[in-house]
């Protein structure tokens, strides 16, 4: 059986990114749903994506898997991302959250 | 949430395999192993991405193939609990709704679409509000929360809970009205507002 050496979180632009380069043809049932999943959620191309989470890491101190959720939902006002940020059970200063909308607003 | 994850293993090559690369082979065994399979620590294992295969394998008396210590790298998903997703209704039933949140999909019972009396259309595929009057139906895309997961081996594919009863969440049009009902809510449009009064 296998052993997990590292496991890294990825937005559903990167996914779609990996998927992207395999025939349609040629993908399982599971792979199609995926594809077809985050072709229908995707709204920022890869490069931005990674740019963002590395920022929300950088600037706000989240880690990789809390990077990630922003990026895929990327809210829009302070309360929605409030009540997204209530999940993680840790402690944000509205600053940080502020911090966060700023870097969404740049990339949309 | 999707991840690409790096993972050790042994690759037994067959001796029918011996003529081609050593990495196209090893590709293929794992692909076969561990593509739409689902795993506890990992969930759902999408695919197969690279393969470094060490080329010195081990022979065991008795059988024709080798083994070789392979370390390879997969698109997998674990639907994390907590954690917020975007999905598409893909089936209505009497109990709630089927979304699927990627690889899988995950249910939405009717005691967790909205805080209202509901009823479940299974004809017609829509779910409706008795009072606000929101509907559900195949298709639409929705924003919810996961709050339960299962992926044992009682589950072949895995089950996984998820609701809309929290703010902010259900579907595209809930969320616009609820985040102009709270005026905006981003720090700019606060800001205008206090400078406005």
């Amino acid at each position: 059986m296998e052993e997990i050496k590292k496991k890294q979180s990825i937005s559903l632009s990167e996914v779609k990114e990996i998927l992207g380069k395999v025939d349609v043809e040629e993908m399982d049932q599971i792979q199609r749903w995926t594809y077809d999943y985050v072709s229908k959620f995707t709204k920022i191309d890869p490069k931005d994506a990674k740019e963002m989470k590395k920022q929300l890491m950088k600037d706000c101190e989240l880690t990789e898997e809390e990077a990630v959720e922003i990026v895929n939902i990327r809210p829009t006002s302070l309360a929605e991302l409030r009540s997204f940020t209530f999940g993680w059970k840790k402690l944000i200063l509205a600053e940080t959250l502020e911090k966060m909308l700023k870097i969404i607003k740049g990339h949309s | 949430m999707f991840s690409i994850s790096t993972l050790l293993d042994v690759v037994r090559i067959p001796p029918s395999m011996f003529g081609t690369s050593i990495k196209k082979a090893a590709t293929n065994i794992l692909k076969d192993k561990y593509e739409s399979m689902i795993n506890a620590e990992l969930g759902y294992i999408i695919m197969i991405l690279d393969a470094k295969v060490d080329e010195m394998g081990k022979m065991i008396a008795g059988d024709g193939g080798t083994f070789h210590k392979v370390e390879f790298e997969a698109l997998t998903f674990y639907p994390k609990l907590q954690e917020i997703v975007q999905g598409e209704i893909v089936d209505i039933t009497d109990f709630g709704a089927f979304v699927r949140i990627g690889p899988t999909d995950a249910l939405l019972h009717l005691s967790q679409v909205m805080d209202d009396y509901l009823k479940s259309d299974v004809k017609s595929g829509m779910i409706l509000a008795n009072q606000s009057g929101r509907t559900l139906k195949v298709g639409s895309t929705l924003r919810a929360r996961i709050t339960a997961v299962s992926l044992g081996k009682a589950a072949a594919m895995g089950k996984i809970g998820i609701t809309c009863r929290q703010p902010f969440l259900g579907a595209d049009d809930w969320i616009a009205e609820e985040i102009k009902k709270s005026g905006g809510g981003s720090a700019d449009a606060k800001e205008a507002k206090v400078e406005a009064s």
